[in-house]
């Protein structure tokens, strides 16, 4: 038999807190994710935005289009929840995450590979602009994804984390290919496939604290 | 019923489904699917509540609470076995709900989500008086109680007749599963989740959960014997 105190408590507490409708948190939302992709752009923008270089057009295009595609399907799968409050699954989140940074720099790697001099080695561009504008660019995204998904994940909030972080890097990796011509492998690792790890670790680190539900203090 | 085998069944059920005095089939796959449908029936009525209060319809909260409670509740009180923490524990549970009433998807199962968000809760309070125990341990140089005696659980079979023995006998054994068999064992057994919303539940999927708490019987078998059946 439950206390009908405990229920009084309880529906006193949901008045003293409010809490956004469905409707109300749409529009935070929308307004989070639109600084997610603002804030990115404007500093690729301060940053000098697209530069081509020695490379052909097509190949821009196609290594944008291919990247910006890796970014969208992670940021859905780790963003959206399907149509369980529970979200995606571990498994999904965790093969999300692998898979992602490799698939990002295979296609890199292949595009890259069918024009000549592309993949030559490029001694005084070891990766470490690549990486810091990635890692500048991917901040706020990650801040924004956290935000919205904060205290929702009762189940893996780590592997959420992962996903998010991994996911935002993505993204900002797509855009920082907009602007670096280099395709060389080491280069790659080191610029653009290190900086979505590292931001994939930074998310399953601050996820497992600030994702999950936890027992107020 | 069984005495009359030329008699037409009573209820459109087979002429060898035993009736209560009641009327009410006795058998107890039927009893299941009874109580399926009122249970479908009640998380019809939660998912409708929560749908209108995601909407912001305030009062709807009170209906969910009925829907919900009286199930957290129960799962909370025998998982803690301290009622002043499972009001605890459901308290926060409901809050994490109404907090949440905004993300709510529609078309979403709200009980595997509300028992997911209790047993996070429940495990993050466990985890959170351990440390404060062993701190507390470590500045007294005292000790914890340790886990239960083995041999204090040993009992003959006459003892475990006796309902409160039996019951801490299976506490005590189900303490000693691992924690994600347990849980699937307790959710399934004691709380009449489907697999599928046990799976929700604990995030893995329906066959994991399958074995996990046919493991977790297999092991109660063994450690009670035929007396699992009894509970």
């Amino acid at each position: 038999m439950l206390d009908p105190d405990l229920k009084r408590r309880i529906l006193a507490a949901t008045t003293s807190e409010r809490s956004p409708t469905r409707e109300q948190r749409a529009i935070s939302s929308a307004l989070r994710a639109a600084s997610a992709l603002a804030v990115p752009l404007l500093l690729f923008a301060l940053a000098g935005g697209p530069r081509v270089g020695p490379r052909p057009v097509g190949l821009v295009a196609m290594t944008v289009l291919g990247t910006s595609g890796i970014a969208a399907s992670a940021l859905l799968l780790a963003v959206g929840r399907g149509p369980s409050m529970l979200g995606r699954s571990r498994r999904r989140l965790l093969g999300s995450a692998a898979i992602v940074p490799v698939a990002f720099l295979i296609w890199k790697a292949a595009v890259s590979s069918g024009v000549p001099h592309m993949m030559d080695p490029w001694p005084t561009r070891p990766g470490l602009r690549c990486f810091a504008l990635t890692a500048l660019f991917a901040a706020w995204p990650v801040v924004a994804l956290v935000w919205e998904r904060w205290g929702s994940d009762p189940l893996h909030p780590r592997a959420l984390g992962l996903a998010l972080g991994v996911a935002a890097g993505a993204g900002a990796a797509a855009l920082v290919d907009l602007w670096c011509p280099v395709a060389h492998l080491p280069h790659l690792l080191a610029g653009h496939g290190a900086p979505i790890l590292l931001l994939g670790g930074l998310g399953a680190l601050v996820g497992a604290r600030a994702l999950g539900v936890r027992v107020p203090r | 019923m069984s005495s009359l085998p030329f008699m037409p069944p009573l209820t459109g059920l087979p002429a060898e489904v035993p009736l209560s005095r009641e009327g009410i089939p006795s058998t107890p796959g039927v009893r299941a699917a009874r109580l399926d449908g009122a249970r479908d029936l009640e998380c019809e009525r939660a998912n409708a509540a929560m749908e209108r209060y995601a909407r912001g319809d305030d009062r709807a909260f009170s209906e969910l609470y009925d829907a919900l409670a009286p199930r957290l509740r129960r799962y909370l009180l025998r998982a803690s076995g301290d009622p002043g923490r499972a009001d605890d524990l459901l308290q926060h549970t409901m809050l994490q709900i109404h907090r949440a009433r905004g993300r709510f998807i529609v078309g979403a199962e709200v009980l595997p989500w509300a028992f997911a968000i209790a047993r996070r809760l429940l495990i993050d309070s466990f985890r959170r008086r351990k440390n404060e125990r062993r701190n507390i341990s470590l500045e007294t140089g005292g000790h914890d109680a340790g886990p239960v005696d083995a041999a204090a659980v040993q009992l003959g079979a006459d003892e475990l007749i006796d309902g409160k023995r039996l019951a801490r006998a299976l506490e005590v054994e189900l303490e000693r599963l691992p924690e994600s068999h347990r849980a699937a064992f307790e959710l399934l057994k004691n709380e009449g989740l489907s697999i599928r919303e046990a799976a929700e539940v604990l995030g893995a999927t329906p066959t994991a959960v399958k074995l996990r708490a046919h493991r977790a019987y297999a092991a109660l078998r063994a450690a009670l014997g035929g007396l699992i059946d009894r509970i």
